[in-house]
C-alpha cells in the first residue's frame, strides 16, 4: 500500500517536470547516492529525491552544485507523510 | 621564486605587501600587452584591493583602453554586495577568494571610450556596468554595460548587478500573479529580489528577517506583512519562497515558511553546509529546491541563447525610471574608496547596512589617467612611510618683547633662560638663584643681569613675567609672590608640589588677573603637533585607549644634585619638597600629552608606587585609568629601568592608532586625516626647533595680547588632580576618583 502510495506521488511528480526534462531519481535515500545524484545531474538539471528519508542524515553541502549549477531538487514527500 | 617576486623582495617588499605589489606589476604589464593587441592607449586609475586578511586599500590600477566589443568606463558609484564583500572580509565558507583580490561586481559611470563594433553606447553615455570592481575605471565588455535612462540616479543604477543577481532569483522562481511570495531576508538582494517580484503581480508578500531593522525597507517594497525570525514563520504558507541570505538558518526559515509543494528558490549563497534535517524537513514537505546563483545564468544563456543579463539589467534599470522599483534606500551611504579598510569593517559588525563607493570622493588626478603605453614597471621601493605635513609656522611673531626674569637657574633653568633668550617676542631680563653663580653662568651664557635679591627679579617695572625654575615646594609661594606684584608666571611643570597648592597658586593668579602657565613644551614637538593636528582631523576617531611606558636610568648622583649636578640639592628625593618620584617629575608630561593631543580627560584612577628601602618617594608607578567617554588607560613609569630602554607612548581609537614614543607614526583607516589610509606613516621628525623656545614664543605672545596662555592653570591643575588621585589610590589601595577643573581664569591683564 505504502509503496504504491510512494510510486503514485513520484509518478505526480514527474508529471509536473517541464516537457523534455531528463531528471536524475535518486530512490535509495542513502546519503552517498543522494550526494551522487546531485553531481551527476547536467547544469540547470532536475534531481528528484524520491527514497526513503534517513533517521539521521548528513549535513549537506548545496553550495556547489544545487546553488552554482542552477539544479532544481524535487523532494517526493516519504510515504508515510502523505496524507 | 619568479623573477618579479625575486625583484620586489630586493627592494624590500614582503608577506602580503609583495603579493599586492606583484599584482600591480602583472597588471600593469597585461594592460600593456592589451593595449598593444588592440593598437590603443593604457588608462590607469585606483581600485580597492584586499591584500590581506582585514586589510584593503586603495592600489593602482591599469586597463588597455577599450579594444573591438569593450567600454572604458569612468566609475563615479560602485554598489557594495553587503552579503556576499562582508562573507568574504570575514572570510566565511565559500567566500574566501585569494589575496590580492579586488572585492565588488556593481557600478555606474561614464563611457570614456568605445572600441570598435560597440553600437548603442558611445562617448560621454552614462552606463550601469556589471562585473566591474570597485575602481575607479575599468574596460570591459560592452556586453556588461547598459545606459542609465534619464532621470535614474547613478548610486541607485550602479545597483545593476546586484538587481541581476536579484532578477535572476525571482525569474527562477517563475511567479505568477496572485502567488503567495515569501522573501527570507530584507538586505539589498532580498529587497530587490522582492521589489523585481512584485512587477510579476504576485498576492500576498511576506518578508522575514532577522531582526526588525529593515521593515520600513520591506514595506516600502510592498510588503503586506514582515515578520522576524522570532515569529511564527511556519503560518506564513507561501507557495514561492525566496531565500536572499544564504544563512543556514535562513534557509530553516525558508523551509517553515513554505507549504508542502512549495518552491524554495536558493539565492543567497549557503554559508556552510545545510543540515541534513533540513533536506529531511523539505522532503517531507514536498518542496522544490531551485539554486539561482548568477553563475548559473550565464549557464541559461548559454543553453537557451539571448542575452538575459542585459533583460535583467533593462527591467531593473527600466523600473527605477518609470518608478515601478525604488532603490534609493537600497544604495546607502556614500562612502569613501580611501576608506574602503573602514568602510568593510563597518559592515562586518553590522554598522553599516549597504552602501557605495563615491569615487568622486578620491581626487581627479588619481581616478582616470592616461598612460604610457612604454615605461617602467611598478617595481617600487616598498611604500616609504609618508609623513604628514609638518605643522604651520611654529614662530610667532611680534614688535614687542615680553620682559622676563628667571628664578632658580639649576639645569632646567638654563635650559629655559637658553629658550627666552632665543624666542621671539621674549626677552630676558634678569636672572635669580640664591646660589648666586648660578645665576651669575646664565647671564654669562645667555644674557641677562643678575638679580642679587628675589625682589629684584619679581620687580614689575623691570620685568613682565617671571619663570619659575625651583624646587616643587616653591612654586606656589613664587606664584603668590609673583601674583601679588603683578607679574605673569610661568612654573616648570608641575604646577606645585600637591594639588592643594596647585589650587592656591590657580587662585592667586586668577585673583591677580595674571596668566598663569604650566611649562608643558613637548607639546611643540613636531611630532606631538602634528599627532593632535591628526585627531582633530578624525585620525583615531573615538579615542579608545592609551599605553605609556616610561623608562629613565636615573644614576643615583641625580637624587643629591640633577643630571649635570650643578646645584647640589637633594630635594629631588624629598616627598615634601618634590611631592612625589617618576609620577610628579616624569609622567605629568604624559598625562598632559594625553589631554592635549587626544583630549582625554582622566576621571579614575587604580595605582600602585614601587619605592626604593630608604627613599621617600616613589621609582615606578603603575596606574590604570579610565577616561571620561570610556577609553582606557595603562600608565606606568620607572625611574631606573637599567640600561633605560625606549619608552612608549600609544594612543589608539575607533579607527586609528598613534605611535609617539619610539618612532612617531600614525595608523588609520580615515581618509580625512590627510595621510595614506591603511598604512602606519612616520611623523615629522625633530625639526631642530627646540621646543621649550616655541612654549616661550607662545606664551609671550598670548600675553601680549591679553589672552590666557596655551597650557594654562586648568591645565596644570588636571595634571596636579591626577597625580594627586593617582598617589591616594596607591596609599590606600582603591580606585580613586580625578577631580576635574574648569578653567578657573578669567581675561587676563594685558601687558
Amino acid at each position: 500500500m505504502l509503496r504504491a502510495m510512494a510510486q503514485s506521488a513520484l509518478d505526480e511528480v514527474l508529471a509536473g517536470l517541464p516537457p523534455g526534462a531528463e531528471p536524475v531519481v535518486e530512490t535509495t535515500g542513502e546519503p552517498v547516492a543522494v550526494e551522487a545524484a546531485l553531481r551527476d545531474a547536467p547544469d540547470l538539471g532536475i534531481v528528484v529525491l524520491a527514497g526513503p528519508v534517513p533517521d539521521r542524515p548528513p549535513p549537506v553541502d548545496l553550495y556547489g552544485d544545487l546553488h552554482v549549477r542552477g539544479l532544481t531538487v524535487v523532494c517526493v514527500p516519504p510515504a508515510h507523510d502523505i496524507p | 621564486m619568479s623573477s618579479i617576486d625575486a625583484a620586489l623582495g630586493a627592494l624590500g617588499h614582503e608577506g602580503p605587501e609583495l603579493l599586492a605589489a606583484r599584482r600591480d606589476v602583472v597588471d600593469w604589464g597585461r594592460a600593456r600587452v592589451r593595449a598593444a593587441r588592440n593598437r590603443g592607449g593604457v588608462v590607469g586609475g585606483v581600485g580597492v584591493v584586499v591584500t590581506a586578511r582585514g586589510r584593503a586599500e586603495l592600489r593602482p590600477v591599469e586597463h588597455a583602453l577599450a579594444g573591438p566589443g569593450e567600454i572604458t568606463v569612468e566609475l563615479l558609484e560602485s554598489a557594495i554586495s553587503p552579503g556576499t564583500e562582508r562573507a568574504q572580509w570575514l572570510r566565511l565558507p565559500n567566500a574566501q577568494p585569494d589575496f590580492p583580490y579586488l572585492p565588488g561586481y556593481s557600478g555606474a559611470g561614464r563611457v570614456i571610450a568605445a572600441g570598435a563594433g560597440v553600437s548603442g553606447i558611445g562617448e560621454g553615455d552614462l552606463v550601469a556596468v556589471a562585473r566591474v570592481p570597485h575602481a575607479s575605471v575599468a574596460t570591459v565588455p560592452a556586453a556588461y554595460a547598459t545606459p542609465v535612462p534619464d532621470g535614474v540616479e547613478l548610486a541607485e543604477a550602479a545597483l545593476v548587478y546586484l538587481a541581476i543577481i536579484s532578477g535572476y532569483g525571482v525569474r527562477r522562481a517563475g511567479i505568477a500573479a496572485g502567488d503567495a511570495l515569501c522573501v527570507v531576508g530584507a538586505g539589498p538582494i532580498g529587497a530587490l529580489a522582492q521589489r523585481l517580484a512584485a512587477l510579476a503581480q504576485p498576492g500576498h508578500v511576506t518578508v522575514v528577517a532577522a531582526s526588525g531593522r529593515r521593515e520600513a525597507s520591506a514595506r516600502l517594497g510592498g510588503a503586506d506583512r514582515f515578520l522576524t525570525t522570532a515569529d511564527d514563520v511556519d503560518a506564513v504558507e507561501a507557495g514561492i519562497v525566496i531565500e536572499a541570505t544564504g544563512d543556514p538558518g535562513a534557509l530553516a526559515t525558508a523551509v517553515a515558511a513554505a507549504r508542502p509543494g512549495a518552491m524554495v528558490v536558493l539565492l543567497g549563497s549557503p554559508r556552510g553546509t545545510t543540515p541534513g534535517e533540513l533536506l529531511v524537513a523539505a522532503r517531507r514537505k514536498g518542496l522544490r529546491l531551485v539554486g539561482a546563483h548568477i553563475s548559473a545564468l550565464s549557464k541559461e544563456a548559454k543553453r537557451d541563447g539571448g542575452d538575459p543579463f542585459q533583460e535583467l539589467a533593462h527591467l531593473f534599470l527600466d523600473g527605477l525610471a518609470r518608478g515601478a522599483i525604488s532603490a534609493a534606500d537600497l544604495a546607502g551611504e556614500a562612502l569613501d574608496a580611501r576608506e574602503a579598510q573602514l568602510a568593510y569593517r563597518r559592515l562586518a559588525r553590522g554598522a553599516i547596512e549597504g552602501g557605495h563607493f563615491d569615487w568622486t570622493l578620491v581626487p581627479a588626478g588619481e581616478r582616470v589617467r592616461r598612460r604610457a603605453l612604454v615605461g617602467v614597471p611598478p617595481l617600487r621601493r616598498s611604500p616609504e612611510a609618508s609623513a604628514p605635513a609638518a605643522p604651520a609656522e611654529r614662530r610667532v611673531a611680534g614688535t614687542r618683547s615680553l620682559r622676563f626674569s628667571l628664578v632658580g637657574c639649576g639645569d632646567v633653568g638654563l635650559h629655559n633662560a637658553r629658550a627666552i633668550a632665543a624666542a621671539t617676542g621674549a626677552e630676558l631680563v634678569a636672572s635669580y638663584d640664591p646660589v648666586e653663580a648660578l645665576a651669575a653662568a646664565v647671564s654669562e651664557r645667555v644674557g641677562g643681569e643678575v638679580a642679587a635679591e628675589l625682589d629684584e627679579a619679581l620687580d614689575p617695572d623691570r620685568v613682565d613675567a617671571v619663570f619659575l625654575c625651583v624646587p616643587h615646594d616653591l612654586h606656589t609661594p613664587l606664584v603668590e609672590q609673583a601674583a601679588a606684584a603683578g607679574l605673569h608666571a610661568v612654573v616648570e611643570k608641575p604646577l606645585a608640589v600637591d594639588l592643594a597648592a596647585a589650587e592656591r597658586a590657580a587662585e592667586a593668579a586668577a585673583g591677580a588677573g595674571v596668566a598663569l602657565s604650566v611649562c608643558f613644551p613637548y607639546r611643540h614637538e613636531p611630532a606631538m603637533a602634528a599627532a593632535r593636528e591628526l585627531v582633530a582631523a578624525g585620525a583615531l576617531g573615538e579615542p579608545h585607549g592609551v599605553t605609556v611606558a616610561f623608562h629613565a636610568d636615573k644614576p643615583e648622583s641625580y637624587w643629591v644634585g640633577g643630571f649635570s649636578g650643578r646645584s647640589p640639592s637633594g630635594w629631588r628625593g624629598s616627598l615634601e619638597r618634590a611631592g612625589g618620584g617618576v609620577l610628579i617629575m616624569n609622567l605629568t608630561h604624559y598625562v598632559d600629552f594625553v589631554r592635549h593631543v587626544a583630549g582625554l580627560e582622566p576621571v579614575r584612577v587604580s595605582a600602585a608606587t614601587r619605592t626604593e628601602p630608604g627613599a621617600e618617594v616613589e621609582d615606578g608607578v603603575a596606574i590604570t585609568v579610565e577616561f571620561a567617554g570610556g577609553a582606557l588607560g595603562s600608565v606606568s613609569g620607572s625611574a631606573s629601568t637599567r640600561g633605560a630602554p625606549p619608552s612608549r607612548f600609544e594612543l589608539w581609537g575607533e579607527v586609528g592608532s598613534l605611535r609617539l614614543e619610539p618612532e612617531p607614526a600614525v595608523y588609520t583607516e580615515s581618509a580625512a586625516a590627510g595621510v595614506a589610509p591603511g598604512r602606519w606613516c612616520a611623523l615629522p621628525e625633530d625639526d631642530g626647533v627646540d621646543p621649550r623656545r616655541v612654549f616661550v614664543e607662545r606664551f609671550a605672545a598670548a600675553v601680549l595680547r591679553g589672552e590666557p596662555p596655551e597650557a594654562g592653570a586648568a591645565d596644570g591643575l588636571a595634571v596636579q588632580a591626577f597625580v594627586d588621585a593617582a598617589y591616594r589610590s596607591a596609599r590606600d589601595g582603591i580606585p580613586v576618583d580625578v577631580a576635574t577643573y574648569a578653567s578657573s581664569h578669567g581675561p587676563v591683564r594685558a601687558r
